[in-house]
């Protein structure tokens, strides 16, 4: 009986470490609701660069901060003298505008498509657990517009 | 000396299930080849207005309690008038899960679109799929001629 009841308690912590080690594995592969974001509303943005967008979407870093890609894909359009610039925002710091919008108002009255792809590393302010990666930008300069339609942010961790 | 050998026997075939898990874990995280469509050096065009099946499927299993899907559709473009891309979610209507304009242009050039499909927009537990649509949206004649085309789709949770 004793013995019996040795092997049940060795089967359980058995059975325990195999649940926690499944659990430790889903959770790696993971990507929690609030790494993507839909926008259907129409929007415009006005202003010299840089400022916030409004978009947010987050993302949680491991003890030690690894890359992320963050891909937004975007209807918009434009009256822009020259660009726009767009990038994100890590953690409320400086907006990181690496990229360009040109100007673009289609005479029939439709939105040009535009897909950005963003590698935002540890030194760019990436901190263990909770990140916010914010849309910002502006006109390159000038004070311009930007209209925004359907567009879609993503975050995902490199692995 | 034998009671030892039991317990080293125990423990290596618990290693071994732990390990033949997580391999089976890391392989259920894999990119199943129904999500994903490649269409290399094909040329398809589609003509009329909006909104048609273009007949290009990927699909997708959701777990018991479905999450987000990421979908990213890239193509090269030679012309087209205007137009509007989107997917039909399990045979529904033409929807635009964000970005789905292609303004009336002449100058060739590759796209790339992203879209995000939620649970409340009709994704249900097991297979679900996800069908290219789309069509002209000028006055005048609707074409949109593509060469070659990806559609992947990515479960987010």
């Amino acid at each position: 009986m004793n013995t019996g009841s040795e092997i049940m308690k060795r089967l359980a912590i058995r059975v325990a470490v195999v649940c926690v080690v499944l659990g430790i594995v889903a959770v790696a592969f993971a990507v929690p609701p609030n790494e993507v974001l839909l926008s259907g509303n129409v929007q415009t943005f006005t202003g010299v660069c840089c400022f916030s967008w409004g978009e947010t979407v987050s993302i949680t870093e491991p003890k030690v901060p690894v890359p992320i890609v963050v891909t937004w894909s975007t209807d918009y359009r434009a009256s822009a003298n020259l660009f726009f610039n767009v990038g994100v925002s890590v953690n409320g710091h400086p907006c990181l505008s690496s990229d360009l919008i040109a100007a673009a108002s289609p005479s029939d009255g439709t939105f040009q498509a535009r897909t950005f792809q963003w590698v935002i590393f540890p030194s760019d302010g990436l901190i263990k657990g909770t990140n916010n990666i914010t849309l910002c930008g502006g006109g390159s300069v000038a004070t311009d517009n930007i209209t925004l339609a359907g567009n879609t942010l993503a975050a995902r961790i490199s692995k | 000396m034998s009671g030892m050998s039991k317990i080293v026997r125990q423990h290596a075939i618990c290693l071994a299930i732990v390990c033949f898990l997580i391999g089976h874990a890391t392989t259920a995280f894999a990119v199943p080849p129904e999500q994903v469509l490649k269409l290399a050096g094909s040329s398809l065009d589609f003509t009329g207005p909006c909104c048609f099946s273009f007949n290009e499927s990927i699909s997708v299993t959701e777990p018991a309690k479905p999450v987000p899907v990421v979908v990213t559709w890239e193509v090269f473009i030679f012309e087209g008038s205007g137009n509007l891309v989107g997917l039909m979610l399990n045979g529904g209507p033409c929807t635009f899960y964000g970005s789905g304009s292609i303004s009336g242009f002449s100058d060739s050039s590759p796209r790339m679109f992203q879209w995000v499909i939620f649970p409340s927009d009709g994704l249900r537990a097991g297979s679900n799929t996800l069908t290219l649509c789309g069509g002209g949206i000028s006055s005048g004649p609707n074409f949109l001629d593509t060469f070659g085309m990806t559609l992947a789709a990515r479960l987010s949770n």
